[in-house]
């Protein structure tokens, strides 16, 4: 069932607006775009010191985009840049059903069901690309 | 209806509101086409033998079909394509060398990406002008729209009778008339009309009209580009290779008569077996009653929607201009998680941006719902849907 995905943990990220804000002084930005459906998230992590000080989203999207960034975000808070693109690998692994999901990722395990989902991949994977590319860029800074 | 739709009985509770994006086969188009398969399957065209007889008497009597049926006149011709798609891609690479640089081409804003993307690169590659006609989304035919749009130096307009991003019925007629005026080419996208009314194209005499047949209860690969001989004769061939050939030497060759010369390499008779089917289908309904039945459905989900605190219909705010669909939002909710919350419950509806984004960046909405009807629809669909909707704003807390 589709509905399973809109459980308590995702609908409080998804109506919520804990991270749905802009931060100051972000380091890096990273613009996600779904062109099939719209979704338009971008992603603002501010890194000191190699660490995600802090992160945010702003734009819009359907309610499993925004919960997926939203969630990621509370996941890679205080990470290293590695551990954060660590997490957005298992996370983009268990969405392709090729990595079991557990509590290496937190939350964001309640997306495991998307394997099944193939229409609707893309709108939960948006905020994981932004991290990937994110630590991409730093790694080549570096 | 349910019942002459073989689908329904492998999906019970389906609820099928997604008619404009692809139709349902009913079981005479099924039969028509295993029937086909199993006793006249051959090259068209080609062969001496009988399986090839038989496949090209099938391919011929289907174009029949379809010029009863639209009442094509005696000056068109009746070429088959793959779909509206393919048949705009046609027309844009055909007609290019009937247009003139500085020239424009208008088309609506309301515009399927199929009556966008082929302009754009035709007025791309012949430095001409693509305009859109903006405006004329009110619950009334807006001419003045057009007029300012329309010039002498208009050589191109192409406007789809229905918008499936929007269920606006455009006065075609008065647009046919208007090229005409302005000695421009008319085209018609006839995607979201076919299935829904009576159509004479002897009475509104535009220069090309296009369908596809998976839109009007036929198999998917197979439309049609309906065009003036005349026209047709100056435009250069889409495609070349088998079958749409005179004489070929090692250097040269030079054309069959239309249709053949648009119609290039062996081509779709199960499609066209299919679609005359469909036509059979539809006409042994009659018309008249296909169009009541919607137009009933389409007042019914209309009055419901328009009476919901949380739905935003988008369009005219008028059934008189409305045709087949709904395009609407649920305030709140992204139309993608509409759909699959709906999906659930086997409500099928279409939502995105319905291959019309440049509407969706002219109204400033990035994707929104759409219903859409057909002859197995029912009241009973609505009230299904209408439920569906309340789920919907349990889980996105909306009260
Ligand atoms: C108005 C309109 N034009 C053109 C098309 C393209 O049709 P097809 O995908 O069959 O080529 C569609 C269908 O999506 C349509 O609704």
């Amino acid at each position: 069932m589709n509905r399973d995905l809109y459980n308590a943990v995702v609908m409080e990220h998804a109506l919520n607006r804990k991270n749905h804000r802009e931060i100051k002084n972000p380091t890096h930005i990273e613009r996600g775009f779904n062109p099939s459906c719209g979704d338009d998230l971008t992603l603002m992590v501010r890194i000191a010191d190699g660490k995600v000080e802090d992160a945010g989203y702003i734009g819009h999207g359907c309610a499993i985009s925004k919960a997926a960034i939203s969630i990621m975000i509370d996941q890679i808070l205080g990470r290293s840049v590695e551990e954060a693109a660590e997490i957005a690998k298992i996370y983009l692994a268990m969405i392709r059903g090729e990595h079991p999901g557990d509590e290496s990722i937190g939350d964001l395990v309640v997306f495991e069901t998307l394997k099944n989902m193939p229409a609707r991949v893309k709108c939960g994977t948006l905020g994981a690309h932004c991290v990937k590319l994110i630590a991409d860029k730093v790694n080549q800074e570096n | 209806m349910k019942d002459r739709y073989p689908i329904f009985n492998q999906h019970k509770d389906l609820v099928y509101l997604d008619t404009a994006a692809t139709s349902q086969t009913p079981d005479s188009v099924i039969n028509a086409l295993q029937n086909f398969s199993e006793t006249a399957v051959g090259s068209p065209h080609r062969g001496l033998h009988q399986m090839s007889i038989k496949a090209t008497e099938a391919y011929l009597a289907s174009k029949l079909k379809v010029a009863r049926f639209l009442n094509v006149p005696a000056s068109h011709e009746v070429i088959y394509v793959k779909s509206t798609t393919e048949g705009m891609n046609l027309l844009s690479f055909s007609l290019r060398e009937l247009v003139q640089r500085e020239h424009n081409i208008v088309i609506p804003i309301t515009s399927h990406h199929a009556n966008i993307l082929p302009w754009q690169r035709l007025a791309e590659g012949s430095g001409m002008e693509l305009r859109y006609v903006e405006g004329d989304e009110t619950p009334t035919y807006q001419h003045a729209y057009w007029e300012e749009a329309v010039d002498q130096n208009t050589d191109i307009v192409s406007v789809p009778w229905v918008t499936n991003g929007l269920g606006i019925d455009y006065c075609v007629h008065h647009i046919v008339d208007l090229a005409k005026a302005n000695k421009a080419i008319s085209i018609i996208d006839g995607a979201q009309i076919v299935a829904h009314q009576q159509i004479d194209l002897t009475h509104l005499d535009p220069d090309f009209f296009l369908f596809s047949g998976h839109k009007m209860y036929g198999p998917q690969g197979i439309g049609a580009v309906i065009g003036r001989r005349q026209l047709l004769e100056k435009m250069s061939p889409y495609q070349v290779g088998g079958d749409m050939i005179e004489f070929v030497t090692k250097k040269t060759a030079t054309f069959a008569e239309i249709p053949k010369k648009f119609e290039a390499g062996t081509q779709n008779v199960l499609g066209a077996v299919g679609l005359g089917a469909a036509i059979d289908f539809l006409e042994s309904i009659g018309m008249d009653k296909v169009s009541q039945h919607e137009a009933a459905i389409l007042k019914y989900a209309f009055e419901r929607f328009k009476a919901h605190p949380h739905i935003t219909v988008y369009g005219p705010d008028s059934l008189s201009r409305r045709k087949g669909l709904i395009v609407f939002n649920i305030n709140g909710v992204h139309p993608h998680d509409v759909a699959s919350l709906l999906d659930d419950l086997n409500i099928a509806i279409r939502a995105g941006h319905h291959c019309c984004q440049p509407l969706n960046t002219y109204f400033q909405v990035p994707a929104t719902c759409r219903i859409s009807f057909g002859l197995y629809n029912s009241k009973a669909d609505i009230d299904a849907l209408m439920d569906g909707i309340a789920q919907v704003l349990e889980v996105f807390q909306i009260e």
